[in-house]
């Protein structure tokens, strides 16, 4: 209190205030009106109303002064965030807390355009593992490139857990430049780390799996034959912003469930260190009476922290001595060759760790462990020794040497209960831990060992991220607590809640928290904060850029399809017709497209524009085809044009009032074969859909449709049979009185029973189109037949 | 073991709250002073920023443009609380992942597919009585001609329907004051046959989606939908439709919109509840009114220059935006539309002068108060309607476009906050993350006599058109479903699967599996789970949890599918077994301290396999087992001390009388649920050490301490959100 200044605020404001010194108390509902009816006009109010009416205190008046960002001054850092299930990586400026941008990941993305034109599936289809179509990721954690330890601000790295892939983004215009996929993990968790240069990109697996890919029966000897556990390091070219399979490496590990890892620096540079949780190597079965697996993955006191030496394997792998065998086109170096070299020790950790996080020096490595109350500093320079003198408690299972932990420990810290991850701060020898049980961040020196203060974070917090927190030079400030519930926290919206960023002020002697953001899309676990002068971004690119091919460090991303001004055309190659095109000045040239009903169309489009406003959706409407087209890309729409008609071809000026106007239409001219061709591919998604579950809409619905006529619907009659009129079938109006209701089961049930009979012939003839077996059940036959007769009698009485 | 042990306990006994006091760090002259913020800032800061736990006055939600996204933010915080999948397909969630979203998406559209993405831009909430009622919100898709219902329940979206007509809709939608119809326009002239490429059979129109409402049960869920059956189209000449609005009150019934051709401007105006029933055509099951059936209840007021139409609060005038306004007298225009031609002078009020690039107008609770963007000027106006006598106005740093007010396009509109949305986004200060920029839109304070920009919001993600905002308490969302609920439809799903049920149904003929799982924190029942190559495997899971915010998602690594299950929530995800191996799956929602272990094995047997269906198990060695053994009886040391925790911290919340504060007594339940999912364990470890089974005895009782640890853990959550209520400290 006796600190807090109102003297500027008593001359403007010439009142005096009391405020009540209550800190952290939560459960505020933070007062809304003034006197008089809710929403009623306030009136003028003073600093001093404002700050009655809305029940803060000074803390909080001194929480809003360190985040209020206004238009004239400038946000500091910002934060890339893992997505989880989204994908996509949320990314929001420091202090402010304010959310500017979802790089796209592996879902498409309306609003980037990503997934849309053939130039962004083209990236997507890189990450189609074993050809399936995924178009989704769980990413988790993020990391920026480094040079000598520190941030080089020129690319970021992400896991993806679900689908074992790593993405590369340049910093430059922050775009997805790279997917690459693990072909020998189903399941990863342990990246994306960068080593001190970006020599590599660190990839722990997660949950075990044959390498190979193949099936093999479960069982306890199998589990620990053939299931495998691994560490790939990935070869990166920091100028190139790529990956390089084929100078990359996997280690071959155990099944102990890898988990988090980080790269030593400085002292410990030319080092991994990688945790992991169920060294039990244990899998559940509850349904058989195994116990499941969260009893047997933590019934050890300890698990394994796996210490990996990169730089020697890199040299031995680079020499032909290891790593010589190859899995599904990985390199792997086996567990008997990083035995053989002395490449992979093991060292106890406390059980189901999650962080492993080496200091800014290198010399000092600190996990925590989620059902332990202590953080453990292990101290590389004893673990050195320990290696070098060959000074090992024994061997685990597969042979591989284990530290005592007493020679590697440093110190064992009580930090609270559930420790979870660790973040560097300035100060040389602090850190600050989350705890995830007790909800709170702690403070401490982990050379001393000395706990040096709390700070309560809302609830369940898992990650935490401090600036430039991992690198060799963190830069303290700010710390940003990931919680990941929000109970009572915030503005209520159904049963799936926001996520609760909280960031802490770590520039004084206490944590204060100062502010409380509800992340509202994913669920990140994972954050780098970077500071804005540590990367140059982009505007606009030279016109023609095919954007996902553009790093800024080689020339190869002029697209192909680059048109000039005046260049415009259409031509038609085979059964495609391609439209050369460009948007110049908010005009697109040319306007109207007309092609033929099956068709292949791909709309090739330049941006002339080289302005920060000239960012354009074109689209084609109802044809579920659009793009968003940056300044100065090319980017292309194909599509085939699988229905006749006439369609508005439109575009959006994103960053204009004027908002979307008519370019011109589509026209597609009917062709019978395409149109046929159309209802077949309808029929096919019906059959899959009547696989998948019997489709029932909601109660209201149901109740305003007809006996017969949901089930009419579902088997997707209504694609080509009305009532009252020929379509793409014959009229069903009063089809009861032509037909026998034995004929029409039949026909329904199996169309190849009547489909020789004469007049079946004929309208065939016309329609030239079979009836699909839609694989119709027999009692809903039945009611689909009661629904054309009572339909057909209320069209003739309506 | 117990050493560790020991230290747990030490850790939860010294759990300790910091009530602190001030800190001893900088002054507020000091922030001011180093960030560069003069009085003026510290006021807007104070207004703007949420203390911990505090509650925005209003909630708004953004017309997102083709993200296809609805945006859910607070006023005056303007942090955005949740982004809702709606015509996009959204992983996290899994809308359009899932089944059951899948084929509410599917059933929809015209063609049984799931469209790639929409556009919607103005959005609509559902009234009553010309108020919001808080329980549905309406978008309509301009890019694949579909409208969307959300449910204001649980935040998710519960219908999708294509139009049967419109190549290109308006992407706005207006509701009238009772909710009897969602209005929805063409935009584009185009036929309405999906086949006919010639001109004379373009066009326009407007829909009226008819509503129907019902209570479902005590549970508060809103189920209501839009009806095709019911529902009907007017058609209109071949006009650019734009921005519409529906009547109240003694407008109510009339649907008054913009309406383009050949260069000039129109104000088109529709008696619509005069033409329900008079459909005189259906075309794709839609009832249509031609345009000779709809004559005598269509007009046509030409206003140069109009680029919205917006009713008063009282129904009684609707305001043509436009560099010169317009004030329509409502009764006027509704007295003539029989004419099917009006001339403006007839129905006009009054115009004024408002200024240059005019695009919107907002209104307040005070009477006759319009608040309009001007584009071209960077300002945004305050006018007397009545009088068109302008009342103040504010310069901006930018050209403002779209306007809200909270409750603004209700009969019951708010005062003190109005949002300009910023389409250009131009900040010297601040930094961007390359060429791809956020929408902006501004907090403008309306409570005093001077218009005070106090925030900059950027929207990532959305091209951002119109907002509406309603009052935070109008909404009443749920925290958990009953269990089993198909969300969606919001009736309880045929895949309900509860506790104890879990079961996998095999038809060998037709290679269908059917995996009837649960979820519950920390396991996946089932967790090993074969099939063979090809079979077409749905797992059905149910969400057992009751607790608030235990949401689980699932995922089977690398087959493309993922369900978010919120607490109750019965999903299903279905794929072809196509590609035989190993295949991992786990819960992707960080859900307790054992998250990670949340996993299962899916083994997929390829077609004519002929190696070993099974393999060995290990075998105990004598040593093994009597460590097992040792390992069971320290185990069972550590759960009687575990339970001793957990009762102190019964006993203390006891004391507090926990059960006065719904939150924590919500907690306080859960944690004794998990305790009695525990007997289970404790039988079987009690069986297994009966006949010496010492590795299953101990497992057993190992997952008996894990439902101690959740119930400690969630007891001492109760523990600190009572403190915080009673403001004590531990």
């Amino acid at each position: 209190m006796k600190n807090f200044s109102l003297k500027t605020m008593i001359i403007l404001f010439g009142m005096t205030l009391i405020f009540a010194s209550c800190g952290d108390k939560g459960g505020k509902k933070g007062a809304t009106t003034g006197s008089g009816e809710f929403g009623a006009p306030r009136g003028n109010e003073s600093f001093a109303d404002v700050v009655k009416r809305r029940d803060l205190n000074a803390d909080d008046v001194l929480a809003a002064a360190k985040t209020y960002t206004p238009d004239k001054i400038s946000d500091e850092y910002i934060a890339l965030n893992s997505g989880g299930q989204a994908g996509s990586l949320p990314t929001y400026m420091v202090p402010s807390m304010r959310l500017v941008r979802y790089p796209v990941n592996a879902a498409r993305q309306p609003y980037n355009g990503f997934g849309y034109s053939k130039e962004s599936m083209e990236r997507m289809k890189t990450g189609f593992i074993d050809g399936a179509e995924i178009l989704w990721g769980d990413t988790h954690h993020p990391g920026y490139s480094e040079t000598n330890g520190v941030y080089n601000g020129k690319w970021a790295a992400i896991n993806d857990k679900a689908n074992p892939r790593v993405y590369i983004y340049s910093l430059k215009d922050w775009e997805l430049k790279q997917t690459v996929m693990n072909p020998i993990f189903r399941n990863e968790h342990g990246g994306a780390f960068f080593t001190p240069n970006s020599e590599y990109i660190m990839e722990a697996c997660q949950y075990p799996a044959p390498y190979d890919h193949k099936y093999h029966p479960l069982s306890e000897e199998n589990f620990k034959k053939i299931w495998r556990g691994g560490l790939t390091y990935w070869k990166f070219d920091v100028e190139k912003g790529q990956i390089d399979m084929s100078k990359s490496f996997d280690f071959e590990l155990p099944p102990y469930t890898q988990d988090l890892s980080d790269a030593g620096k400085k002292a410990s540079y030319g080092w991994g260190f990688t945790n992991s949780f169920c060294s039990e190597m244990y899998y559940g079965g509850i349904e058989s009476g195994r116990p499941p697996f969260e009893a047997g993955c933590s019934s050890r006191d300890v698990d394994y922290l796996h210490i990996t030496n990169w730089k020697k394997a890199e040299e031995l792998f680079k020499a032909g001595k290891i790593g010589r065998k190859v899995i599904r086109g990985m390199h792997v170096i086996t567990i008997e060759e990083s035995k053989k070299y002395g490449l992979l020790y093991l060292v106890p950790e406390p059980k189901s760790p999650h962080g492993v996080d080496v200091n800014p020096t290198g010399e000092y490595i600190i996990v925590a462990g989620k059902l332990d109350s202590h953080a453990w500093v292990y101290s590389f320079e004893k673990i050195k020794k320990a290696i070098e003198e060959k000074n090992f408690s024994g061997t685990d299972k597969f042979g591989i040497p284990v530290i005592k932990l007493e020679d590697a420990l440093h110190k064992s810290v009580e930090v609270g209960l559930g420790p979870l991850h660790n973040q560097y701060d300035k100060t040389p020898g602090v850190v600050y831990t989350s705890i995830y049980v007790d909800s709170r961040i702690t403070k401490w020196n982990y050379i001393e060992g000395k706990v040096l203060g709390f700070v309560p974070s809302h609830y369940n917090v898992g990650h935490l991220v401090a600036a430039h927190g991992d690198s060799r030079e963190p830069h303290g400030k700010y710390l940003i607590s990931l919680d990941k519930l929000s109970i009572d926290r915030f503005n209520p919206v159904g049963p799936l809640h926001p996520q609760n960023h909280q960031l802490i002020d770590i520039s004084g002697d206490k944590m204060k928290v100062i502010y409380d953001m509800p992340l509202p899309l994913g669920e990140p676990h994972y954050t780098s904060l970077i500071n804005f002068n540590f990367f140059k971004d982009i505007d606009v690119y030279p016109v023609g850029t095919n954007i996902y091919k553009y790093t800024g460090a080689s020339t190869d991303y002029k697209s192909p399809y680059a048109t000039t001004a005046g260049g415009e055309k259409v031509e038609t190659k085979g059964n495609t017709v391609h439209v050369y095109a460009t948007i110049n000045n908010g005009k697109v040239t040319p306007g109207n497209i007309k092609v033929t009903q099956g068709q292949d169309v791909e709309i090739h489009i330049t941006n002339l524009g080289q302005s920060k406003l000239d960012h354009y959706v074109y689209e084609v409407a109802l044809y579920d085809q659009m793009y968003r087209w940056r300044p100065g890309e090319t980017a292309t729409i194909a599509f085939k044009a699988e229905k006749a008609g006439a369609y508005p071809l439109l575009l959006d000026k994103i960053h204009s009032p004027e908002g979307r106007s008519l370019v011109g239409y589509l026209t597609v001219e009917p062709n019978a074969k395409a149109e046929n061709a159309k209802l077949l591919a309808y029929s096919k998604r019906i059959q899959w859909d009547n696989l998948m579950q019997a489709f029932k809409p909601s109660a209201i619905e149901l109740k305003n449709l007809m006996t017969g006529e949901l089930e009419f619907l579902n088997y997707g009659c209504n694609a080509c049979h009305k009532f009252g009129e020929d379509f793409n079938g014959p009229d069903l109006l009063m089809v009861d009185k032509r037909r026998s209701d034995k004929w029409l089961e039949e026909w329904i049930l199996d169309p190849d029973s009547h489909f020789k009979d004469a007049d079946v012939q004929a309208l065939y003839k016309r329609f030239k189109l079979k009836m699909p077996n839609q694989n119709v059940s027999k009692d809903d036959v039945k009611k689909i037949i009661e629904y054309m007769k009572a339909k057909s009698k209320k069209a003739m009485e309506g | 073991m117990i050493a560790l042990t020991k230290r747990f306990l030490v850790a939860f006994l010294s759990l300790i709250l910091f009530a602190t006091g001030m800190n001893a760090q900088q002054t507020l002259d000091e922030v001011k002073k180093a960030r560069g913020l003069n009085d003026n800032d510290i006021l807007a800061a104070v207004k703007t920023f949420m203390p911990r736990g505090g509650r925005d006055e209003y909630f708004g939600f953004a017309g997102t443009g083709n993200s296809g996204t609805m945006i859910v933010y607070g006023i005056p915080s303007m942090r955005i609380y949740k982004y809702v999948g709606v015509f996009s397909p959204e992983p996290w969630q899994g809308y359009g992942f899932d089944d059951e979203s899948m084929l509410m998406l599917k059933k929809g559209s015209l063609d049984d597919r799931i469209a790639k993405y929409g556009d919607m831009r103005f959005p609509a909430f559902s009234e009553a009585g010309g108020k919001y009622n808080g329980k549905y919100l309406f978008y309509s898709d301009g890019a694949n001609s579909r409208i969307a219902l959300l449910g204001l329940d649980d935040f998710e979206t519960k219908q999708i329907l294509a139009h049967p007509l419109f190549h290109s809709c308006y992407a706005g939608v207006a509701v009238d004051q009772n909710t009897d119809y969602v209005v929805q326009s063409s935009q584009y002239p185009a036929p309405w046959d999906l086949k006919s490429t010639d001109v004379k059979d373009f066009k326009s129109g407007v829909t009226f989606w008819k509503f129907e409402d019902a209570e479902h049960g005590k549970e508060g869920h809103h189920i209501g939908r839009m009806i095709k059956e019911k529902s009907f189209t007017v058609e209109l000449p071949t006009y650019e439709l734009g921005y519409f609005d529906t009547g109240r009150n003694g407008s109510d019934g009339y649907v008054y919109g913009i309406a383009k051709k050949d260069g000039k401007t129109f104000i088109y105006a529709i008696n619509y509840k005069a033409l329900a029933g008079k459909a005189d055509g259906s075309k794709n099951s839609m009832a249509t009114v031609s345009t000779k059936a709809a004559s005598g209840n269509v007009a046509y007021i030409p206003v140069n220059g109009a680029t919205k139409i917006k009713v008063t609060p009282d129904g009684k005038y609707a305001i043509v935006v436009a560099d010169e306004a317009v004030v329509l007298d409502l009764s006027k225009v509704n007295g003539a539309v029989k004419n099917g031609n009006i001339d403006l002078a007839s129905v006009k009020k009054s115009s004024f002068k408002v200024g240059s690039g005019v695009k919107d107008v907002a209104f307040e609770m005070r009477d006759n108060v319009a608040y309009f963007s001007a584009f071209n000027d960077k300002k945004v106006y305050k006018f007397d309607y009545a009088s068109g006598k302008k009342l103040g106005e504010i310069s901006l740093t930018f050209g403002p476009s779209e306007l809200m007010v909270p409750q603004g396009l209700s009969a019951d509109p708010h005062s003190n906050y109005l949002i300009a949305v910023d389409k250009e986004g131009i900040y010297k200060t601040r930094h961007s993350v390359g060429p791809v920029r956020p929408s902006y839109q501004h907090l403008i304070d309306i409570s005093g006599d001077k218009m005070v920009d106090i925030y900059t919001m950027s929207l990532p993600q959305a091209n951002v058109y119109g907002n509406v905002g309603i009052k935070r308490t109008t909404i009443k969302p749920i925290i958990r479903y009953p269990l089993g609920t198909n969300t969606r439809t919001g009736e309880i799903s045929a895949f309900r699967t509860v506790a104890g049920q879990e079961k996998i149904e095999r038809d060998p003929k037709t290679h269908r599996v059917h995996v009837f799982g649960t979820l519950i924190r920390s396991h996946i029942t089932p967790e090993i789970v074969e099939v063979n190559e090809g079979d077409i495997v749905t797992f059905h899971l149910t969400n057992l949890e009751r607790a608030e915010d235990e949401t689980h998602g699932f995922t089977v690594d690398t087959y493309g599918k993922h369900g978010s299950f919120e607490p109750g929530k019965t999903a299903s995800l279905t794929f072809v077994a196509d590609r035989p191996g190993v295949f991992p799956y786990y819960c992707t929602e960080f859900c307790s301290a054992l998250h990670l272990e949340m996993e299962g094995i899916l083994l997929i047997k390829p077609k004519n396999y002929k190696g070993p269906t099974t393999g060995a198990e290990v075998k105990l060695t004598k040593e093994e087992l009597a460590e097992y053994k040792k390992n069971y009886e320290d185990k069972l040391v550590v759960i009687k001390q575990t339970q001793d925790i957990i009762n102190g911290v019964v006993e203390w919340l006891k004391k507090n009388n926990f059960s006065k504060y719904p939150y924590v007594a919500a907690l306080v339940d859960d944690a004794f649920d998990q305790l009695k999912k525990a007997e289970t364990a404790k039988a079987n470890h009690e069986k297994y050490a009966k006949e010496g089974k010492w590795r299953d005895a101990f497992l057993w009782a190992e997952q008996y301490w894990q439902y101690q640890v959740k119930t400690a853990d969630v007891g001492l959550r109760a523990k600190k959100l009572l403190a915080e209520k009673i403001g004590v400290d531990q």
